[in-house]
């Protein structure tokens, strides 16, 4: 890598990582040309102080990951964006691309290279005498697992729509659910039943979301405990409980867990949710993906929007907002990991009714061919495993994260119809009436 | 999973919605637009409206092609929607989720390309959603169940290289599993 020194000025030599051909193109000839002052292309990475990619290229956000995750790595990225990744060691550029953008950008990379390498001056001469600790450039970077739910907006919670008034929120950003790879989500494994640790961030992401233990034997049996979950016990069970009985009438709803100091605000008409604790804390994730008791979670729903004891409850200042569906998605993929809920009958025949928003969902793996697979025809879980050859963890993460957003349907057909006393009492009265 | 080498998939959709930079986002070469000064109300929304078509080539990692065409959002211009339909493989609808007439809107596209969208693949892009908090996707998946139509839909921001991939994905996933 490059070394450091004090007093770092331009050109500021970069790497042209992933890209399309056109953009490449574009910039070569501007790093070439006009752009030579501020920028110098390098062709080999190790000697760049810089990275370049469009993270909407196929395979950026992988690049980017494999790089930061080497030991010791320390280099700043450019990236171009459609929205601001918030990064300590990203400058970022939103597209379009245009000529001052790009003159900007050199400046900050510049002043960005100027602070590292007094922060490394100065850490040196600090622990002349202890070990160098392998510091990064800031926090880990938390592209890993991107729920990308919605874009950095800002959010007004339009409450009444039909009243003018103000509404409780005077802005509210959206944060995406970003969750660290590293994040010790699971119970303390057995290690009769773990795999090997993951030697790659995508490893970490789907370990995360499907579960590390060893994959189920198939075809999956009914009865399959101990790796059966129970949803009702999981704040997401909580959650798509208390919007099932909020179905007809859509109004707010809140939750609260007092033993965590959490307090959601559920607003089902625009689809959002607002959390007095941000889900990019680790602690958070911990323990709202846990276990809960039933004593311990509070809901309420609202007949009408109560603006004063909203405000109390969830405080502007500190409000983070959420899509609901995205929220709702990924509570269920990382209370399950991977597990099925109990009772689920995995010779059931189901059907997808409709694909889930992939674009604003944390993709599990494999999940376009298994959307693809069940959109088809009435398929059991048991059938698309093997119709596909896939882990079963992985299908099961995609039913449970589908299922909690009711996009399946059931093959009624097939469904033996349940007679109750009513109805024999109907038929023997009927039958009785062809007599006479 | 086997491919055919070339791909043809039509962006339609209603005036702004976002079809060309949608197909300006995706394609891995400077796309082709026919944009002119509009003469009509469209002039109130935007500068430049497609008058012709868009075309645009998306590269694959197995060595394919998909080739991009959209279509002119004005009504006037829909004559274009036959003939550019014509050895199509899958059809994206955009809309624009900030308009009144969004649903509208889709009822139009889907009647307008219905022998198509019976044969082919078909999936729905909504673009803007920020701009008009909704009960998100949901309406979307009652309104196409009104319309007896299965089909996939995304939200995406059209200037988004990767939502517009997933938009192409899910209709090529569509494709090889016939």
């Amino acid at each position: 890598m490059t070394k450091l020194s004090v007093g770092h000025n331009l050109p500021v030599s970069v790497h042209l990582s992933s890209m399309s051909e056109t953009t490449r193109a574009h910039l070569e000839y501007y790093i070439s040309n006009t752009g030579s002052p501020l920028y110098n292309q390098v062709s080999k990475l190790e000697t760049a102080d810089c990275i370049i990619l469009d993270i909407d290229y196929p395979g950026a956000s992988n690049v980017f990951e494999e790089r930061t995750a080497q030991s010791g790595f320390r280099c700043i990225f450019l990236v171009f964006s459609v929205t601001e990744i918030p990064n300590d060691s990203i400058v970022n550029i939103l597209k379009p691309l245009t000529l001052k953008k790009l003159e900007d950008a050199a400046v900050k990379i510049a002043e960005l290279l100027q602070c590292l390498a007094v922060k490394e001056a100065t850490t040196r001469t600090a622990s002349m005498d202890a070990p160098l600790k392998a510091d990064g450039l800031g926090s880990i970077p938390t592209l890993t697992v991107v729920a990308a739910l919605n874009k950095t907006t800002k959010i007004t919670a339009n409450l009444n729509k039909s009243n003018n008034k103000r509404s409780v929120y005077k802005s509210v950003k959206d944060r995406s659910i970003e969750i660290e790879a590293g994040t010790s989500l699971s119970p303390p494994k057995n290690p009769v039943f773990s795999r090997a640790a993951p030697t790659s961030r995508a490893a970490s992401k789907r370990d995360l979301l499907c579960g590390s233990r060893v994959d189920y034997k198939t075809p999956l049996e009914k009865k399959h405990s101990p790796y059966s979950y129970a949803k009702g016990q999981y704040l997401g069970g909580y959650l798509a409980e208390a919007l099932q009985q909020n179905k007809n009438n859509e109004t707010a709803l809140s939750i609260s867990i007092p033993v965590l100091n959490l307090y959601l605000y559920v607003q089902p008409n625009i689809n959002r949710i607002y959390s007095n604790k941000s889900i990019k804390d680790t602690k958070t994730v911990e323990q709202i993906f846990s276990p809960l008791k039933a004593d311990e979670v509070k809901t309420h729903f609202f007949l009408e929007p109560n603006r004063a004891q909203i405000a109390r409850e969830i405080k502007s200042d500190r409000g983070f907002a959420y899509s609901l569906e995205a929220f709702v998605w990924l509570s269920i993929l990382l209370s399950a990991k991977g597990r099925l809920p109990t009772g689920f009958d995995p010779d059931e025949p189901i059907r997808l009714k409709h694909w889930p928003n992939f674009t604003r969902l944390e993709n599990t793996p494999h999940c376009f061919e298994i959307a693809t697979c069940w959109a088809q025809k009435f398929k059991s879980l048991n059938d698309v495993i093997s119709e596909l050859k896939l882990q079963a963890s992985d299908v099961i993460a995609f039913y449970n994260g589908t299922s909690a957003l009711e996009l399946f349907e059931h093959n009624h057909k097939n469904m033996v119809r349940k007679r109750g006393l009513l109805d024999f009492l109907l038929r023997r009265s009927t039958a009785n009436e062809n007599l006479r | 999973m086997t491919r055919s080498q070339v791909h043809k998939i039509l962006v339609t959709g209603p005036v702004g919605a976002g079809k060309t930079s949608a197909i300006t986002a995706v394609s891995d070469i400077t796309p082709v637009s026919t944009e002119e000064l509009p003469s009509d109300e469209t002039l109130t929304k935007k500068s430049n409206t497609t008058v012709a078509m868009d075309y645009g080539i998306l590269k694959l990692h197995d060595g394919s092609k998909v080739h991009i065409y959209g279509t002119p959002g004005q009504k006037r211009f829909d004559f274009m929607w036959d003939i550019l339909s014509k050895g199509g493989t899958g059809l994206i609808i955009l809309l624009d989720n900030s308009k009144e007439s969004v649903f509208e809107d889709l009822k139009t596209y889907v009647a307008a390309f219905a022998e198509f969208i019976d044969t082919q693949q078909l999936v729905v892009g909504v673009t803007r959603t920020e701009l008009k908090p909704n009960s998100g996707i949901k309406q979307y998946h009652q309104f196409l169940d009104q319309l007896n139509i299965r089909a996939p839909v995304f939200e995406v921001d059209a200037r988004s290289r990767r939502d517009i991939c997933f938009l192409i994905r899910a209709l090529l996933s569509s494709e090889d599993a016939l």
